[in-house]
């Protein structure tokens, strides 16, 4: 018992899901969280059009302020012409979101703690923008990397830098999203490996002192909830931005 | 840690099935649940805009309907002060008229009045004349025995009625 160690990273551990059928076509325990968010989220907007009250009621609320809050940022951030993206940013902003809160609890997985999968989504939505720039501005849109009122000795220097900032778009993107999402479930691994850890070497003076990191572990749920839900924002409305960006130009 | 291992197949199979599971989201987020709830929030929006139009008309119609309740009030104010001034001066008039018409009827009373009495006297002046004159003679004479100087007596008479 006493040289048992805390194991932080299992909890990212892919395995196949759905039994046989994930065994055969490598459908993992993340996509098994993904289709089940996905479900989730469908079946809010099933609940919520079942009515469609002139009065919402509370899941009917639930859908139509996410609905609202999305729009509102997109069309904040892009314009008018955001409102074509605006399903896309939807549609991203709630995948994430679920995944976010879903992962949270025991047992449950996090898909969007995989590099992977924030990297794809980011990879995507630099790509999309990228692709959003040339077509509303052809070969012009380069010129997005030359910013206007800068002296024409500086280019040389800044449009390199320009350049850089612009790929590493996806990479701040993924990362973030990946790293608060892995540092809480660590976290939350280590203090609870901690108590089991102090209850073992310790025995009942351990269980009392594993107070602490049950106290620490209490705070860091609710905190987690906030990065849950503020990382999907962030990821948004950072979606947002670049498509802005590739729209407007500047 | 496992999210490096991209030695594992799963770790890119889970990109290509989120992929496939995200597209199915996508789709029906976009052709079904989105336009739908749009629908929804905005048949509401436009039911509040049409109430709150509809509360702001009938409160323009209520002020309306006050200001007019008002100012016939006013008018009605004002047409029966005029009415009352009105009468009160027909009433004035009236009796101004009446009042003169007094005033002149008696007026004329008076002089008539008046004029029987100088009428009067003057006929009393005129019958006691002979006679005051045949009694001042007659003492004159009595009292000197000459007849009277006729002039002198008449000078006397007359001062005396004056």
């Amino acid at each position: 018992m006493g040289n048992e160690s805390i194991d932080a990273l299992g909890q990212f551990k892919l395995t196949t899901g759905l039994g046989a059928f994930g065994r055969a076509f490598e459908f993992t325990n993340s996509n098994e969280m993904m289709l089940f968010g996905s479900a989730i989220v469908v079946a809010l907007y099933v609940v919520a059009l079942r009515r469609r009250a002139l009065v919402p009621g509370r899941l009917q609320g639930l859908a139509e302020m996410t609905y609202e809050f999305v729009h509102q940022m997109v069309i904040d951030t892009m314009g008018p012409e955001g409102a074509r993206f605006f399903p896309f940013v939807f549609t991203l902003f709630a995948f994430i979101l679920v995944g976010n809160i879903l992962g949270l609890f025991p047992y449950f997985f996090a898909f969007t703690s995989h590099i992977a999968i924030t990297g794809a989504l980011a990879v995507f939505v630099f790509l999309l923008s990228t692709a959003v720039g040339f077509w509303y501005h052809g070969i012009g849109f380069l010129k997005f990397f030359s910013p206007p009122g800068v002296p024409g000795w500086l280019l040389p220097l800044l449009i390199p830098i320009e350049i850089i900032s612009y790929m590493s778009r996806p990479i701040s993107l993924s990362v973030r999203l990946f790293a608060n999402i892995t540092a809480g479930h660590v976290m939350w691994e280590v203090f609870a490996g901690f108590m089991l850890l102090l209850v073992a070497s310790m025995g009942a003076v351990g269980a009392m002192a594993s107070i602490i990191p049950l106290g620490l572990n209490i705070a860091l749920t609710a905190l987690e909830f906030l990065v849950a839900v503020l990382q999907a924002y962030v990821f948004a409305i950072l979606t947002c931005l670049y498509l802005h960006d590739a729209i407007h130009m500047h | 840690m496992p999210q490096m291992n991209f030695a594992n197949p799963l770790t890119f199979a889970q990109v290509v099935w989120m992929a496939a599971i995200m597209i199915v989201l996508y789709v029906l987020m976009a052709r079904w649940a989105l336009p739908r709830i749009g629908t929804v929030i905005e048949n509401r929006k436009r039911r509040i805009d049409d109430d709150l139009d509809a509360a702001m008309q009938a409160r323009t119609e209520a002020n309306r309907v006050i200001a007019e309740l008002e100012r016939a009030i006013r008018e009605a104010h004002a047409e029966g002060r005029a009415a009352i001034a009105g009468a009160m001066n027909d009433a004035k008039d009236k009796a101004r008229i009446e009042e003169d018409a007094l005033k002149a009827r008696l007026e004329a009373d008076l002089a008539h009045a008046k004029e029987e009495i100088e009428q009067t006297r003057r006929a009393a002046v005129a019958v006691i004349r002979p006679v005051a004159d045949d009694v001042v003679r007659t003492l004159v004479e009595r009292l000197t025995g000459r007849p009277a100087e006729r002039a002198a007596i008449d000078r006397a008479l007359d001062a005396v009625q004056r």
